[in-house]
């Protein structure tokens, strides 16, 4: 696999501010523990008309694809890749409730149409008249990383030039009360929906190179450990988020370093959902992009005061399925 | 009359998300489909179910709807004849 792969742009809508980097440097802190996402301002970005029939995830994740492909040197990505873990719930919600309401009969066709999980990728292929490669992952905690493994497997083979990837989840009231039960070592549940632009061009544009994508199904530690050993790497996100049942399978992870890395964190920011992997990706990408670290992501070791030339972003699902992605600064800007 | 018109409306406003309309910008006699607010095939489901789940009406000629949603007043109108509920 010749090419490379490059992050050209990316765009996030979360619970701090929308279309922003402000958080970098203030961030809303939330002593609750379940934040919904601020709304962006969807106006010159969608059509009022066609605004009216979309959910809020909808809005969010049409928001930060079409501002994405804005600030992108692409126009028409030749892929659109999405990761959900759980899809459209609030339409999904709408729409159980009515059936057991009105039985089959007398169900409303817009929530039918819209609640499944890939009415994401689709409705973005829709605006864009894009009638490229479209597909959607939904693998848990999970999803993002598999959409993102996709788009650089293909952009490594020279199968697509670029893709436009995402991830989102939406978590309503009803959700959070299932989460509570199923993931109770969430500490602060919030919503994603982060879109990103990967190019295989080597672009002065481009923010970092996606370096290495791998996915481990029940793996050793040793065999994730010896993936990082390779090189030292500056800077490790981790999905850390203060629940010692969270937080265990990384500490045996580090264990097996034989160096102690600059560890970070970014949940306690941008909260824990299905997707939220996928804002580890757009903090990894915006350090490299702005060279510093804010003083809130520290996690474990000091903060790096030189160059910043790596990210690796490890995140695990259940214990049971990892992932670790790679990004670069060093081989970028047509270097 | 004006009170179903209005309720109608009301409705429809909220059914097809019309989020930045009140019932007063709504004109009762104005065309629904194409001109008028707009509306689409996907918005002709939506009334199709309004009208059962709310009215208990069954529509059961296609051709018919075309003549039922040419307007709001053509619709409260096919209502207060055929409503069940």
């Amino acid at each position: 696999m010749a090419n490379r792969c490059f992050l050209n742009s990316i765009a996030q809508v979360s619970c701090q501010k929308p279309l922003s980097d402000e958080w970098f440097d203030s961030p809303y802190i939330y002593e609750e523990k379940y934040v919904r996402a601020q709304e962006p301002d969807t106006k010159g970005l969608i059509v009022p008309s066609e605004a009216r029939r979309m959910s809020k995830i909808l809005k969010r994740t049409v928001t930060t694809a079409i501002t994405a492909l804005n600030n992108s040197d692409v126009k028409q990505p030749d892929a659109i890749i999405t990761g959900t873990g759980m899809g459209c719930m609030e339409n999904s919600e709408k729409f159980l409730i009515d059936i057991s309401r009105f039985g089959e009969n007398c169900l409303k066709p817009t929530l039918f149409m819209q609640s499944t999980h890939n009415t994401i990728s689709s409705l973005i292929a829709i605006i864009l008249k894009c009638h490229g490669y479209n597909n959607t992952y939904s693998h848990k905690g999970i999803s993002f990383e598999s959409a993102l493994f996709d788009a650089w497997l293909q952009i490594k083979s020279g199968l697509i030039r670029n893709a436009l990837i995402g991830a989102n989840d939406e978590v309503t009231p009803f959700m959070d009360l299932v989460l509570e039960r199923t993931h109770p070592e969430y500490s602060f549940v919030s919503e994603t929906s982060m879109s990103a632009v990967l190019v295989n061009s080597n672009l002065p544009s481009n923010i970092c190179e996606v370096f290495e994508v791998k996915l481990f199904h029940r793996p050793e530690l040793e065999e994730i450990a010896d993936s990082l050993k390779r090189e030292t790497d500056e800077v490790l996100i981790l999905g850390v988020n203060g629940n010692p049942i969270n937080d265990k399978p990384y500490g045996d992870l580090l264990k097996h370093l034989d160096y102690l890395p600059q560890t970070l964190q970014y949940k306690n920011i941008f909260g824990d959902n299905f997707s939220a992997s996928a804002m580890a990706f757009y903090v990894g990408a915006k350090i490299l992009e702005k060279q510093s670290i804010p003083t809130f992501l520290q996690w474990q070791g000091n903060l790096s005061s030189g160059n910043i030339e790596n990210v690796t972003i490890l995140n695990h699902s259940d214990s049971t399925v990892w992932s670790l992605i790679r990004l670069k600064k060093e081989a970028l800007c047509g270097n | 009359m004006e009170d179903l018109v209005l309720q109608l409306k009301n409705q429809i406003i909220e059914v097809l998300n019309l989020e930045d309309m009140t019932a007063d910008d709504i004109d009762a006699s104005a065309p629904l489909f194409g001109e008028g607010l707009g509306l689409d095939s996907i918005d002709a489901l939506e009334l199709i179910v309004l009208l059962e789940r709310e009215y208990g009406i069954k529509l059961s000629n296609p051709t018919e709807g075309k003549q039922i949603f040419k307007s709001i007043d053509s619709i409260a109108d096919y209502v207060s004849k055929n409503r069940k509920k």
